[in-house]
């Protein structure tokens, strides 16, 4: 097994393609236990944490290096500014001072756990991941990448360098329910003009539509409900906290207070 | 691969896919870093590298070659220990002491960011380490003792 | 030890805060090799094969032992806390490593010693095993829906009066059931051995209670003689019964590092730790009251799948929870059985709480269910079943005899020290405790075996650097009683805690004793510490010495004084010994419900505690802390399941949601004191109260909260989200 800590992009991208089964190492807070236990068993290791990937870079768009932690969302006056949205997700990020210096929001869109944080909360903010190969760069609209639970739209011989995410400095609202303070989320919402995006009901984040017009709690309760009722079978979402049902019966509810959250930041 | 422990420089032929908290225990024998879940959810793991907070599981040796780590066992001395050190014995604010590494050194990172943090601040700052003995009740205190609250 | 080390409340405090204490995997002998264990894949199988040949060739592979192979070197295991028979269960023949069947996934099938950890279990993963799967049994349901009687391993039970003449009478019965789910301890050290056999001598480093209890194990199972072993316990990184003896890895360890001729370590890995459990039970209950609220009769049939069969002591507590019927409460018509049921999952371990939480759960949902039908407010119907002073001592229908205490006392003191912060649901608890050893209670009689009182010893003995030493049977996993035994010590030489040196966990060292089991500790061990302390007191005054030093080592020697201590509670022939003393405590919790999710948040948790003579305040109270927030967890989020292949489904602190520091509030702790009339110090114990009265107070402030907002009754555990919604109508979006 040979390990290559990379110290630009272009090494990290030349390994990969050397490797027949590698493992790209980010944050570490998934993968690196993982390793360890033997459940991912590669034939070569690139690490990213030395190829320059941690920067938040102000534009039109914001972009985050894939190595970017929650702490740096955290005390970053650009995404204060720019993203408060992430902002507020970073705060309540599980795992404590540890965990947010080490955990990545690109990490997290890579490991594309419906019952994560980050999923949610991209597609609300409409981020853009960009994907690398030897071949060259591809920008991939986040509600693609994710393309499954824990199945990212990543090719062999790719991997994310980051995000682009439009500056969405305004009325947005994020709302996780979790059980425990150890609990990984069961249901999130983000809400965002127009519209609020829920994790944790389905295999992928699901976009209901929230004209302005029917903020009210009434109102998105309902349209959450409904989009709820019309998903198929195949695509709801169920882990060892809770059934399904369960997240039917509470999403309408945790929609509802991200947008009023949303609305009151209005 | 180098690392400098606690102010020690120190030479270490370790398996760069091992992870830092192995390195810190087996190849240095440190015992101010342990091993309690491997999943970075207990947090006795914590030590400082390069200024941040983390949880050494999760990190591959490799990764951190060059880097300064800074363990408890770093922070005081049994003389002069660090006003974290001393409230958390003052406060009995541990029993096995099993997870004393993360409570201490996330307490330690949270007041050089905010020296007067309120009891959710506190309580969130620790909330990285479990500890089955104490229910946190004296650790709160212990935190809010070294802010001087 | 040095001279600061006395500073704080905790003796030696820098170790810890300074992270130089030793745990068992900080010990590290030059050879070292590393276990690693084959585990069943499948919840109950016939093995047909199991092939080790591929994890012989992993590189740095030492040795791979299977069933067939250890079973000639190991006899059977030994039952820890005496015969099943004492308690009217069943005996099985156990190994180490089974050869014919395995019953739980997790159950260790064969066992790896390598150069590294990584090798180890590299070669573990190699080993090939082909199963041939056998019928499963997961729960207690499943065995009430077609029971077979092969899968009983025990029956209790506890009566008095006549229950069904009662019932079939009553004006008012409540008919219902409760159900607590299978938890765990999880101290953040999981369990851990090195084992270094010299050709003559194996000394064992372990993360242990009851150093002791593994010696006698291992010489049985080793077939060497008790004093060729040696068993030492460093720091211990918390227990709460999961470090007793009796795991089947204990006499592996050993068996490879004599094989090898190496040390050998075996440290558990968090996902191995999350295997055993305890604390789950169905009951079916009858209740009949008085329109008053008195309770006149209680029938209670109750499912108590304990895991696998094993030796060690967890299954025992299915035996407690009977016995404890009915708490701290009169009840004069009684009639409570169990089926304790052998399942397809990993055995019981004793857990904090040793099986009397359930009963206090279950008593005081009953409480709470009779003053919901009468009208009366919880604490009222409390106070007219309590057991009041003037009954005490009470002999409970088990033949727990309660010693001592003032119920109603606690609970007043509990009910004016609660501020009574604004809430959703308040929930009262009253709890007993049965504490000091003697679980195996029971009416002499013809064929029936008596019980004796555990003692515990202490030596005391001066050192040439003039310091006075500590030998004791009890350990320390944690909790911090080596300051009381030192603080003893101190009070009756008359000299500072800072002199005096406390030796605990060395079988070659220390006079035998019962290690940490059933709050012990200073109540028991205590009392022996002040008993050679005081025979040495006494001689150093024959010899005028006024100050102890160094000099009075030369001079003198060591002049060792050992003496043992067995609580005497009164002799009764129509019984077996009880636990010798029964603290008592009451419990406020209020929490906010969020009701369009389910989520409980625990506002504020407030308790009363009577330990007897308090002997170490501070050290009490952290006591309680921990036990209660134990309770809390298994009211709210701790839960171990298993799929319906009995594969566990909570292997990490990821699914195992043990409370972390944002999820508790504050607590708030009273002391009451009543003495306890039977031990030398008057002391109680204290490690095991708080985790049925946290989990009962918690669970009805979870069902006054619902009852508020026309929610159904709160009947299980825990009370997670989707649990505590499933009791409320569903609201129209």
């Amino acid at each position: 097994m040979s390990t290559t800590f990379a110290r630009t992009v272009d090494e990290a991208v030349a390994a990969l393609a050397a490797s027949e089964k590698p493992l790209v190492v980010g944050g570490g807070t998934l993968c690196v236990p993982a390793l360890v236990r033997g459940e991912i068993v590669p034939a070569d290791i690139v690490d990213l944490g030395r190829a320059g990937l941690d920067t938040i870079v102000d534009g039109p768009s914001v972009e985050l290096g894939a190595l970017v932690s929650y702490q740096q969302l955290l005390t970053s006056p650009v995404v204060r500014r720019e993203l408060p949205l992430l902002h507020r997700l970073a705060s309540g990020i599980t795992g404590g001072i540890q965990i947010r210096h080490q955990g990545t929001l690109v990490g997290a869109l890579c490991a594309a756990r419906p019952q994560s944080d980050v999923p949610a909360a991209a597609v609300a903010l409409r981020a853009e991941v960009m994907v690398r190969s030897a071949a060259g760069t591809r920008r991939v609209p986040v509600e693609r990448f994710l393309a499954g639970p824990m199945t990212p739209d990543l090719a062999s011989g790719e991997l994310v360098v980051g995000v682009r995410i439009p500056r969405s400095p305004g009325t947005n609202g994020y709302v996780k329910h979790k059980f425990a303070e150890s609990s990984w989320p069961v249901v999130t919402a983000a809400a965002v003009p127009g519209r609020v995006v829920l994790g944790g009901v389905a295999g992928t984040p699901q976009v209901v539509p929230i004209p302005g017009a029917a903020t009210d709690g009434a109102s998105v309760r309902s349209a959450v409900a409904d989009h709820l009722a019309a998903l198929g079978a195949e695509h709801r979402w169920t882990d060892l906290r809770a059934p399904w049902e369960y997240r039917r019966r509470v999403a309408p509810e945790i929609a509802a207070r991200a947008v009023e959250q949303a609305e009151e930041i209005r | 691969m180098r690392l400098q422990v606690d102010g020690v420089t120190v030479q270490v032929d370790a398996d760069p896919e091992d992870t830092l908290v192995d390195v810190l225990r087996e190849d240095l024998g440190s015992t101010a870093v342990r091993a309690g879940c491997r999943n970075g959810d207990c947090g006795t793991c914590t030590a400082v590298v390069d200024g941040r907070c983390v949880k050494t599981c999760l990190v591959l040796a490799g990764r951190a070659d060059g880097a300064r780590v800074d363990t408890l066992a770093g922070l005081g001395t049994e003389a002069e220990p660090h006003p974290v050190q001393e409230a958390f014995m003052a406060e009995y604010a541990f029993q096995c002491g099993f997870c004393l590494p993360g409570m201490i050194l996330s307490a330690v990172t949270l007041l050089d960011a905010n020296p007067s943090p309120t009891d959710a601040e506190i309580r969130d700052a620790l909330s990285g380490n479990l500890c089955r003995c104490t229910g946190y009740v004296n650790a709160v205190r212990a935190v809010r003792r070294a802010a001087g609250l | 030890m040095s001279a600061t080390s006395a500073r704080w409340p905790k003796r030696d405090a820098f170790a810890f805060a300074g992270g130089s204490a030793l745990f068992v995997d900080d010990i590290r002998p030059d050879g070292l090799l590393h276990m690693a264990v084959v585990r069943s894949t499948r919840a109950h199988a016939r093995l047909r094969r199991v092939d080790t040949a591929p994890a012989k060739a992993v590189p740095g592979v030492v040795r791979v032992l299977e069933g067939r192979e250890a079973s000639l070197h190991l006899r059977p295991l030994p039952y820890q806390f005496g015969d099943p028979e004492l308690i009217g269960g069943r005996r099985a023949v156990l190994e180490a490593l089974p050869v014919e069947e395995v019953r739980y996934v997790g159950e260790p099938v064969a066992v790896v010693a390598a150069e590294s950890r990584r090798a180890a279990s590299a070669a573990a993963a190699a080993v090939v095993v082909e199963y041939e799967d056998l019928p499963v049994l997961l729960d207690a349901r499943a065995f009430l829906a077609d029971p077979d009687p092969s899968r009983v391993i025990a029956e209790n039970e506890t009566v008095a009066g006549d229950a069904g003449r009662v019932l079939s009478a009553a004006e008012h019965v409540i008919r219902t059931e409760f159900a607590l789910g299978r938890s765990s301890t999880a101290p953040i050290e999981p369990r851990g051995y090195v084992a270094d056999w010299d050709g003559a001598r194996l000394t064992v480093h372990a993360a242990h209670q009851q150093p002791f209890q593994l010696r006698a194990e291992l010489a049985e199972v080793l077939d060497l003689p008790v004093d060729a072993i040696r068993v030492v316990v460093p720091n211990v990184g918390g227990a709460f019964g999961l470090k007793m003896t009796g795991p089947v890895e204990e006499p592996l360890v050993c068996l490879l590092s004599i094989l090898c001729g190496r040390p050998v370590k075996w440290i558990e890995t968090r996902a191995e730790c999350f295997l055993g459990g305890g604390r789950e039970q169905l009951h079916e209950v009858e209740v009949a009251h008085t329109a008053d609220g008195r309770i006149l009769a209680l029938r209670d049939r109750i499912v108590i799948p304990v895991g696998a069969e094993a030796v060690q002591p967890g299954w025992r507590q299915a035996f407690v929870s009977v016995a404890a019927f009915p708490t701290a409460y009169r009840v004069p018509h009684l009639d409570v059985r169990s089926r304790v049921v052998a399942t397809n999952v990993a055995p019981w371990h004793s857990c904090r709480g040793f099986g009397k939480e359930a009963p206090v759960f279950v008593m005081e949902r009953i409480m709470d269910m009779v003053a919901r039908r009468t009208g009366l407010a919880p604490a009222e119907v409390r106070r007219r079943n309590l057991l009041r002073p003037e009954d005490l001592p009470h002999r409970m229908a088990s033949g727990y005899r309660v010693d001592s205490g003032d119920l109603p006392a606690v609970l007043e003191q509990v009910l004016a020290l609660d501020e009574g912060a604004e809430a959703d649901g308040v929930g009262i608890a009253v709890e007993v405790t049965p504490e000091g050893g003697g679980h195996a209670a029971g009416r002499l009689g013809p064929g029936v075996t008596p019980t004796v009182a555990a003692p515990e010893a202490a030596a005391v003995l001066l050192r040439p650097d003039g310091q006075v030493e500590v030998r004791t049977g009890v350990t320390n996993p944690g909790g911090g009683n080596d300051t009381a035994l030192a603080g003893l010590a101190a009070e009756e030489l008359g000299i500072t805690a800072a002199q005096v040196h406390v030796v605990q966990g060395d079988t070659d060292l220390c006079p035998p004793g019962t290690g940490n089991a059933s709050s012990r500790g200073v109540a028991v061990g205590g009392a022996a510490v002040v008993l050679a302390a005081r025979d040495l007191a006494t001689t150093l005054d024959s010899l005028g010495v006024d100050t102890i030093d160094a000099e009075t080592f030369r001079r003198y020697g060591r002049l060792e004084h050992l003496r043992e201590y067995r609580p005497e509670p009164p002799a009764d022939p129509d019984y077996r010994y009880s636990y010798p003393y029964f603290s008592s405590g009451a419990y406020v919790a209020r929490v906010d419900l969020d009701r369009a999710t389910g989520r409980v948040r625990l506002r504020s948790l407030t308790a009363v505690h009577d330990c007897g003579r308090v002997i170490e305040p501070v050290l009490v109270e952290g006591q309680l802390q921990g036990a209660m927030a134990m309770g809390v967890g298994l009211a709210l989020s701790e839960e171990s399941r298993v799929d319906e292949h009995g594969a566990p489904r909570a292997s990490s602190f990821k699914e195992y949601l043990a409370p972390r520091a944002n999820d508790l509030p504050d607590f708030v702790i009273g002391h009451y004191e009543t003495p306890a009339p039977h031990t030398l110090l008057g002391a109680k114990g204290a490690g095991e109260a708080g985790v049925g009265g946290a989990l009962a107070a918690v669970a009805n402030a979870v069902d006054d909260a619902l009852s508020r907002r026309g929610g159904r009754e709160v009947t299980s555990t825990p009370l997670d989200p989707p649990a505590v919604l499933a009791l409320l109508p569903e609201e129209q979006p």
